[in-house]
């Protein structure tokens, strides 16, 4: 196939623009911006305020100081990610498999969520950043009898 | 007595002193003059928690050895109490692991038998306030005191397909009010419960030291004992930049199986097996996707033990396997399927390998220098069989998907064994069955050093058990 001058020229910078979008984000990137896309398209369906999914996601972050630019850099793509996710063709060991599933599962533990028998139906509300030691016994699976 | 001199002096204040020092003052006359000495501070309980502390960084461990071979990380806490980052889980050796060269014609036997330890195990699961189960092949002379925790969905579905071979894990994470702590509520951080419903060593024995036959020295570092004309005279030992010179009768060293070997050899000691035999279990950690099962609701951090690959003539060619069931929530992202999830960690035996050691270092005889240069063949057949075993248990089960996920490095347990191995034989071990050095009669070596297999088991319970049968039997 015959590429015209412009359609290569077009790919050449799509091509080149990838990676500088990437090290744009890595460098200012908001790694909120990827936990609260995730957030958006996994728990959306719930009746959940808005607000709390960014105060998951600064808490989410200050607890993984170590992974804040990598988030930051993943930020680049949180726009599709908020509609669109690999999840289900990705390995189980993936480590965006991985994330989605930090990012949920804290979430919906800092919730009241399944303390409520995980009704959808019902209004969810944000108690706190899930850490065992500022809010110790707030596993909501192990309900003493 | 003068002021410089004790009846005897214990060194480290880790789990294997605690108990030890616990059955010793119960038989000790009223004025006897024990002398404790702990390299490590003591932790006040709150400022722990606040600072998150699992492990104390007065003392690092990693500061004062010398891993020549760092791919393999060795952890310990050296601090009052002492441990590594102990979550609590208190399996007893299976009865054949002591015998796994009669049987299977691997490894060593010990110069004890299950039937010998089994009453001090009672003891040390009744004062830790473990919960259990009497189903197992671990036979009991009484019932545990305290309930086992619940089974998550997941246990439920192995102890159906194998029948008393799936356990409630037995352990120290409190099942029952009385305990005098608080019910587990599943925090999942073990290592350092928030609310103590764990039983931990400086906190729930603390008053074996507040004892007045017991001085407690802490920020001593031991550097020798003191062996003359093959009798222990004293313990040598430095503080605040001072060398000081203690004189006892018995020297009992608990300072976990890199210190306690190190300061025996700085003794002068030359036993052929001190300081060899380095060894941990190894483990893999398995997540698995479960089908339409929904998980998590079981009592504590790790709710099952399955004893199914444990003991058998298999063992003949590859190492038997204990299984760790967990039950920390991680959930899945999918909608509906949140807890459909399980982890299991399977948890292999070794056979300890003379050539990896610890000894005192050429560079800094200040310090131990470890090597570790790899795992056994024996290990290595273990790790193999990890995927087919994993086949084995989850057949006719439902369950969508599982990975297993690799060790960094070598990998490790947190824990340290074998160092000062406990035989018949002085040609191939460091002390008897009573763990009282083979010529220097008034030494005696605790912890998991003394082990002369690495049985599948997490040793803590077993050290214990070891310790105060030691004690004891100095008494009868």
């Amino acid at each position: 196939m015959n590429l015209s001058r412009r359609k290569f020229l077009v790919l050449g910078l799509a091509a080149g623009a990838v990676p500088l979008y990437a090290m744009y984000a890595w460098r200012w990137g908001d790694p909120t911006d990827i936990i609260v896309a995730i957030l958006k398209r996994r728990v959306g369906y719930l009746r959940v305020e808005p607000s709390t999914l960014y105060d998951f996601a600064k808490s989410y972050i200050s607890s993984r100081k170590e992974y804040d630019r990598k988030l930051a850099t993943l930020s680049a793509i949180s726009l599709p990610l908020q509609f669109l996710s690999p999840y289900r063709w990705l390995a189980q060991g993936n480590a965006l498999r991985r994330l989605e599933d930090n990012v949920v599962s804290g979430y919906l533990l800092s919730t009241d969520f399944f303390a409520n028998g995980a009704n959808e139906q019902r209004a969810v509300s944000y108690i706190s950043f899930y850490d065992p030691y500022t809010r110790p016994c707030g596993n909501p699976f192990n309900m003493q009898p | 007595m003068s002021e410089n001199s004790y009846s005897a002096i214990i060194v480290g204040t880790g789990f294997s002193s605690t108990f030890f020092l616990w059955e010793y003052l119960k038989h000790a006359p009223a004025n006897e003059r024990i002398l404790v000495l702990e390299r490590g501070r003591r932790l006040d309980p709150a400022e722990r928690l606040q600072r998150r502390m699992v492990r104390d960084d007065f003392v690092r461990f990693e500061d004062v050895v010398i891993n020549r071979t760092p791919m393999k990380p060795w952890v310990q806490n050296i601090t009052f109490g002492g441990g590594a980052c102990w979550f609590g889980n208190t399996p007893r050796m299976h009865p054949n692991d002591f015998r796994t060269h009669a049987l299977y014609g691997v490894g060593e036997d010990w110069p004890l038998s299950y039937d010998d330890l089994e009453p001090y195990y009672v003891a040390v699961e009744d004062a830790m306030g473990i919960g259990g189960s009497s189903v197992g092949p671990y036979p009991r002379s009484k019932p545990y005191s305290f309930p086992p925790h619940r089974f998550n969905a997941f246990d439920e579905l192995l102890a159906k397909k194998y029948p008393g071979l799936h356990i409630p894990f037995p352990s120290a994470r409190s099942s029952s009010v009385e305990t005098r702590r608080p019910i587990c509520c599943g925090n999942g951080v073990c290592s350092l419960c928030p609310i103590s419903a764990k039983f931990q060593n400086d906190l729930h024995m603390a008053h074996v030291y507040e004892d007045p036959r017991v001085t407690l020295i802490l920020e001593a570092e031991v550097e020798r004992v003191d062996i003359q004309a093959g009798k222990v005279a004293g313990v040598q030992y430095r503080r605040g930049g001072r060398e000081i010179n203690v004189k006892t009768d018995l020297a009992v060293v608990g300072a976990h199986a890199i210190m306690t070997p190190f300061i025996l050899l700085r003794s002068g000691l030359n036993d052929r097996a001190l300081g060899r035999y380095l060894n941990e279990q190894l483990s893999s950690e398995i997540q698995i996707d479960l089908d339409g099962v929904d998980n998590y609701g079981g009592g504590q951090s790790v709710t099952g033990l399955g004893l199914m690959f444990l003991d058998g003539q298999f063992r003949k060619v590859r190492p038997g396997c204990l299984i760790e069931s967990w039950n920390i929530p991680w959930l899945r992202a999918e909608r509906g399927r949140w807890r459909q999830r399980a982890s299991l960690k399977f948890v292999f035996e070794d056979i300890p390998d003379f050539d990896n050691y610890v000894a005192v270092s050429r560079e800094d005889p200040s310090k131990p220098e470890i090597r570790y240069t790899k795992h056994s063949d024996y290990m290595t057949a273990g790790l193999k069989s990890t995927s087919r075993l994993v086949e084995e248990l989850i057949g006719g089960l439902p369950v969508e998907s599982y990975i297993i996920v690799p060790s960094e490095g070598l990998g490790g347990n947190a824990h340290i064994q074998g160092t000062t191995r406990m035989g018949k034989d002085p040609g191939n071990s460091v002390v008897d069955g009573d763990l009282r050095h083979h010529s220097v009669r008034n030494l005696i070596a605790l912890g998991s050093g003394t082990f002369p297999t690495c049985p599948a088991a997490n040793p803590t319970l077993t050290l214990s058990a070891l310790a105060v049968r030691s004690a004891k039997r100095l008494f009868t």
